[in-house]
């Protein structure tokens, strides 16, 4: 296990940015009206940092959020992931970055409802190209890491809401990726559940995970470390949490 | 390579979950295509059977014999052939003197419409063939029973005959014939011997329904050569026996003192000149036969493509997640395509089967008759069936699969 970076736990690290996006825009075309769904955003993440993106709906938020885990792309601006641009590259490059750079948590888990919580693991390992044995073994890890073991061989309809998402970190987790991007990670889960899944990203970020939270809940945002609140396609406000909630 | 190895493998393996996941939907899938395969298995057997029949049967006449008549088979203009000379004795004879290149030169007359007469027993529609002695080697004569005909028989017009194998078969029901006496129309014989069945397709038109006497006793009994008189050469060697139809028509020429301008007033034929007729016939037949089958085949390749869009629009969220994950396009592409040609090889392989099988059974019990045809499945038809069925799974699959590996994961992952 390593060592949390800072003994308070806010782990914040500016030195070593892993992504930083630079005046992002994004303009959706609507019939003939143009829609401003970002219209300037510019943040800097650095490793190890723990960070909640607020915002109500409609603010930009959801865009935001596929830009930083590659599944959209801006219409101008930078991104650079690694200190590569992003920004302009196509579909294939795009999924190698998701594949080997994030680590998707989504709201409704989005696990292959046929599959057993292994075989949804070792998913990404595939597009990765990692043989059978190697993959089986690390997909076994990740399970253990967030206590499924024992679910190996459980279909998503055989688990429970709280056991979904920990499969779902799992997968998130397996590629050791530079980021884990979650997307109201908590928002089909109980409370007494939701708390469970933010006790392991905690867990997670001491382990010296980069983690990106995605919420419109206060609760769940005083989680992360720093917040960055969204409103018309602008970053509204982006500071420090002076009193994180611990679980 | 290995890279994509690795795509291939995986592409399978996912593809085969999704089958097994929908069994009841790819089963009934798969239905179209089997049948498609079987029916156009089926008919490309029977066309190869139809085929080979009619070429077997056709070698009773000798690749290597060439037919000296008056009339040139398979075309030409019949009215003017009309007025030809007839083939007579005097040019057999002075072919026999010239020709270099021939094995053996037989000329025989035959008779049509010859009822055959034997104690009680009768039977119709035979025909009458004079031969001479080397018709043994340019009929390809063998005996069933006794033996072909001695010189001295041929000579003097002894009242003698062989009997084909049917007539054997009708009128004696096949007890021992040497020696016995029969009436052909009005003419009375002693058989000496039954020559071998010949069968298939054209039996009815070879010696198996035909009675051999000698060519004096034939004009004897039926009178003088007619129109249909034929001089029969064998070529020396297979292998020249081109050589063989240019000096027989030369000969010929000579003999009836043909200008160089003038025409050939007289057929030099051949059995390879059925076979044309007949490859003509069958080619018209295979292009009819298998479009008509095929377009089972195309409905069975409209019913996997129909499925692999609903397949492709119900997993549109499966998509969204594997491409979320990483999955690039061509992962997703060879998914999908991989499932459409593993749903057609399968189906192809059992449509095979079931056609083998029916092919077999068709062959048992349907046509047990020696002279019909028979499916002839051969290794060509199994191979070719699994490549029309991968290039089907291709083909219906392609464009299913290239929509799903073009959806938008944002739009795909959103989708309920």
């Amino acid at each position: 296990m390593i060592e949390p970076i800072s003994k308070n736990g806010q782990a914040h690290n500016a030195q070593n940015t892993v992504i930083f996006l630079e005046n992002i825009q994004k303009i959706y075309k609507m019939g003939t009206e143009l829609v401003y769904a970002l219209r300037g955003v510019t943040i800097g993440v650095g490793e190890n940092e723990y960070i909640a993106i607020m915002g109500p709906s409609g603010s930009g938020k959801s865009t935001l959020m596929n830009i930083i885990g590659c599944l959209d792309t801006p219409t101008s601006g930078n991104y650079f992931f690694e200190g590569v641009n992003v920004a302009g590259l196509e579909d294939n490059d795009l999924a190698e970055i998701r594949n080997r750079q994030i680590g998707f948590v989504f709201q409704t888990f989005n696990l292959l409802p046929r599959s057993d919580s292994l075989h949804n693991v070792e998913l990404p390992l595939i597009y990765a190209g990692v043989g059978k044995e190697e993959r089986r073994r690390r997909a076994l890890e990740a399970l253990e890491h967030v206590q499924l073991a024992d679910r190996a061989h459980h279909k998503p309809n055989e688990l429970s809401g709280g056991q979904r998402q920990r499969v779902a970190i799992a997968r998130a987790l397996v590629t050791r990726p530079s980021i884990i991007l979650a997307d109201e990670p908590t928002g089909n889960l109980d409370s007494k559940t939701g708390e469970e899944i933010m006790r392991l990203f905690n867990e997670l970020h001491a382990q010296g995970n980069t983690i990106i939270l995605v919420t419109h809940e206060e609760d769940i945002a005083r989680h992360a470390a720093r917040i960055v609140r969204i409103k018309d396609g602008l970053v509204e406000s982006d500071e420090m949490v002076a009193e994180r909630a611990l679980v | 390579m290995l890279r994509f190895f690795h795509d291939t493998v995986e592409g399978v393996r996912m593809a085969m979950g999704a089958l097994r996941a929908n069994p009841l939907r790819s089963a009934l899938t798969m239905l179209g295509i089997i049948i498609g395969i079987v029916t156009v298995t089926l008919m490309s057997a029977f066309l190869t059977g139809l085929t080979e029949m009619f070429h077997e049967t056709t070698s009773f006449m000798g690749t290597d014999v060439y037919y000296i008549n008056k009339f040139s088979w398979g075309g030409g203009d019949w009215r003017s052939q009309m007025n030809r000379p007839n083939v007579t004795l005097e040019e057999a004879r002075e072919l026999r003197q010239r020709m270099t290149t021939a094995k053996a030169i037989s000329v025989n007359d035959q008779k049509g419409n010859i009822e055959l007469k034997y104690g009680a027993n009768e039977l119709e529609d035979l025909r009458a063939v004079g031969v001479d002695a080397p018709y043994e080697v340019t009929g390809s004569i063998e005996m069933d029973q006794g033996r072909f005909f001695a010189t001295q028989e041929l000579e003097s017009a002894r009242p003698v005959c062989i009997i084909g194998y049917d007539i054997w078969d009708a009128l004696f029901h096949k007890a021992n014939p040497i020696g016995k006496l029969i009436r052909a129309n009005g003419y009375t014989l002693e058989v000496i011997g039954v020559a071998k069945q010949v069968g298939g397709m054209f039996g009815e038109f070879s010696t198996d329904r035909e009675v051999l006497m000698p060519l004096q006793t034939f004009f004897n009994a039926y009178g003088q050569p007619d129109p249909m008189l034929t001089i029969a050469i064998k070529a020396k060697n297979v292998l020249q026996k081109e050589d063989t139809r240019a000096e027989a028509d030369f000969q010929m020429r000579i003999i009836r003192r043909l200008k160089p301008t003038e025409k050939d007033n007289f057929g030099v034929n051949s059995e390879d000149q059925f076979n044309q007729i007949f490859d003509g016939l069958t080619s018209g037949l295979t292009i009819v036969g298998l479009t008509i089958t095929g377009l089972s085949l195309l409905v069975g390749g409209i019913g996997i493509m129909n499925i692999m869009f609903v397949g492709v629009k119900e997993r549109t969220r499966e998509i969204g997640i594997r491409k979320a994950v990483g999955a690039r396009r061509r992962m997703v592409l060879a998914q999908f395509l991989a499932e459409a040609t593993m749903l057609t090889l399968v189906a192809g392989s059992i449509g095979l089967l079931l056609a083998y099988a029916a092919s077999l059974y068709i062959n048992a019990k349907v046509l047990t008759a020696d002279s019909s045809v028979h499916l002839h499945f051969t290794l060509v038809l199994i191979l070719s069936g699994l490549a029309i069925s991968l290039g089907i799974g291709v083909a219906s699959g392609i464009v299913p699969a290239w929509r799903a590996s073009k959806l938008d994961p944002v739009e795909a992952l959103r989708y309920e």
